[in-house]
């Protein structure tokens, strides 16, 4: 199985995990979502995902001037993204479980 | 071979590939692409494709993880959800003040109890349309079906929690639980994780596709029903606390004295000296006495005395009509106590029955100001009338009365008889 695949049902997840550990400008999602592992993530893909979540009024952005390069929009959660990630959390903590649980017998 | 994009040119072929969206749509998506790919570009000297691929690739990357289904269908589910993570920041802020968090976790526990009033409160509506509408099941019939709404009530509150919410830690004091069980419902692992391009509070309420969305409309359908319920239910109880509030003040006490539609007593108005007020003699404006006066209040009740009360009982009336308690002036006649203490006799020139009576002229005329403004809005049902029919009723005393007062008739004979 392809774990591109898999990420696409939990990059929000990921996204706003590390969105919680402290804002972040797009490039720098992509970076430490690599950093953390996850080295196939696509930036159209981190891009896209934050833009959703930020039209949905889970994010909050605010513009940072930077003295070389462009401007940097900052991203961070507000009360609804930090609720959707604890719901997401449990969800994924139940969903892995039960995989798991599913898989034990099988040698990997 | 082309020479490798600028961050512009790259942007404005990944606008071009999305030159399906919608317009605001896709604003709202490229807002910060060109400001995003400098960023990128500025990691490296790799040129953006060799890093990114094509600008085709990567708009169809973008719509992906945007969600690249059409949008006018989604509008009504975002509308709701716009609604429900209002709700939960508005729970969140909440959650800060500790009444609000104290009420969150007990709550909870109270269900049950909402469960039994539930269930009387539909009970009684059903009987309500059956029979008199009251806030006490009647009898015995009422009493049990009663009992069985109550029962079913409380088995659906139990089946729904227990369905609802398979495995869940009891709430800490300090860590209430979100009170939409629904939403824990709602939140099946493949409806999450399922659908990468899903909308973002799909958390709660992703709209699932295929083989579960049939089960998951049905619960939607049984969770509107139950929604119903309980709304209907909240309406009974608070209509059923107003009822009872309402029956405490006129008509309890009206229907106390036992009589058909509502009474109001009238309340002592003489009594400096004590003294109460058991009869009523109304006067017209040029001081002539006026008799079979009814008098009502403002909602139409028969205004009533209690002479009773004062050793007086009403007369009934000759012809055996009801008695009628709101028709002023009262005809009293002093009671006759039933034991031996009290005076034997009738006092002489009681009346055993009502007639038209010469009228009781008070020692000092009064003259009553103003007459009553407002008229009763119900007009009084027409009993048998006291006054107007005094031929028919025979006097107790022999017809050829020799009354001294009656002038012609003594002088008359005395002629004969000469």
């Amino acid at each position: 199985m392809d774990s591109s695949q898999l990420l696409k049902g939990v990059l929000d997840v990921a996204v706003l995990a590390v969105l919680n550990e402290r804002d972040s400008y797009g490039y720098d999602v992509v970076r430490r979502l690599r950093e953390v592992g996850l080295e196939d993530v696509g930036d159209a893909s981190v891009y896209g995902t934050l833009r959703r979540l930020f039209k949905a009024g889970a994010l909050n952005s605010y513009v940072v001037a930077s003295d070389e390069g462009p401007h940097r929009k900052y991203y961070g959660l507000n009360d609804v993204g930090r609720l959707l990630l604890a719901s997401s959390a449990k969800t994924w903590a139940s969903f892995a479980a039960t995989m798991n649980d599913l898989l034990k017998e099988v040698d990997a | 071979m082309n020479p490798p994009m600028s961050p512009g040119e790259y942007a404005r072929a990944v606008r071009d590939a999305l030159a399906d969206l919608p317009d605001r749509d896709r604003e709202e998506l490229l807002e910060d692409l060109d400001d995003h790919l400098s960023e990128v570009a500025a990691e490296s000297d790799v040129p953006l494709e060799d890093r990114l691929g094509s600008p085709i690739a990567y708009a169809a990357e973008l719509r992906a993880a945007y969600g690249g289904r059409p949008v006018a269908p989604r509008r009504a589910p975002r509308s709701r959800d716009r609604i429900r993570s209002a709700t939960r920041t508005a729970h969140a802020r909440l959650l800060g003040l500790p009444p609000y968090q104290q009420a969150a976790a007990f709550l909870p526990e109270l269900r049950p109890a909402w469960w039994v009033l539930r269930g009387y409160a539909l009970a009684l509506v059903v009987l309500g349309t059956l029979g008199p509408d009251d806030v006490v099941p009647g009898n015995l019939v009422a009493w049990a079906f009663t009992l069985m709404v109550i029962w079913a009530s409380v088995w659906l509150g139990r089946r729904t929690v227990s369905r609802g919410v398979p495995t869940r830690p009891a709430p800490a004091a300090g860590q209430p639980e979100r009170w939409g069980a629904a939403s824990a419902r709602g939140s099946a692992s493949a409806g999450e994780f399922g659908s990468a391009g899903e909308r973002v509070p799909a958390g709660a309420s992703g709209s699932v596709r295929g083989p579960a969305s049939g089960r998951r409309r049905v619960l939607t359908w049984r969770r509107a029903l139950l929604l119903g319920i309980n709304a209907l239910a909240v309406v009974c109880v608070l209509s059923g606390m107003a009822k009872a509030s309402d029956a405490g003040d006129g008509d309890k006490v009206a229907f106390a004295y036992g009589g058909p539609g509502s009474r109001v007593p009238v309340e002592s108005v003489a009594s400096l000296d004590g003294g109460g007020v058991y009869n009523i003699f109304p006067f017209s404006a040029d001081g002539t006495p006026l008799s079979d006066v009814r008098l009502y209040d403002q909602d139409g009740k028969a205004i009533t005395t209690d002479p009773e009360m004062y050793g007086q009982a009403i007369i009934a009336p000759c012809g055996g009509g009801p008695i009628i308690r709101n028709a002023y002036p009262l005809p009293l006649k002093p009671e006759v106590e039933a034991f031996g203490d009290g005076p034997g006799p009738l006092p002489e020139g009681a009346p055993a029955c009502v007639t038209p009576t010469p009228f009781p002229s008070p020692s000092t005329s009064p003259s009553p100001a103003d007459s009553p403004s407002g008229s009763p809005s119900e007009t009084p049902s027409a009993g048998p009338t006291l006054g107007p029919s005094p031929t028919s009723t025979p006097m107790p005393s022999p017809t050829p009365s020799p009354t001294p007062s009656s002038t012609p008739s003594p002088s008359r004979t005395g002629k004969k008889g000469h």
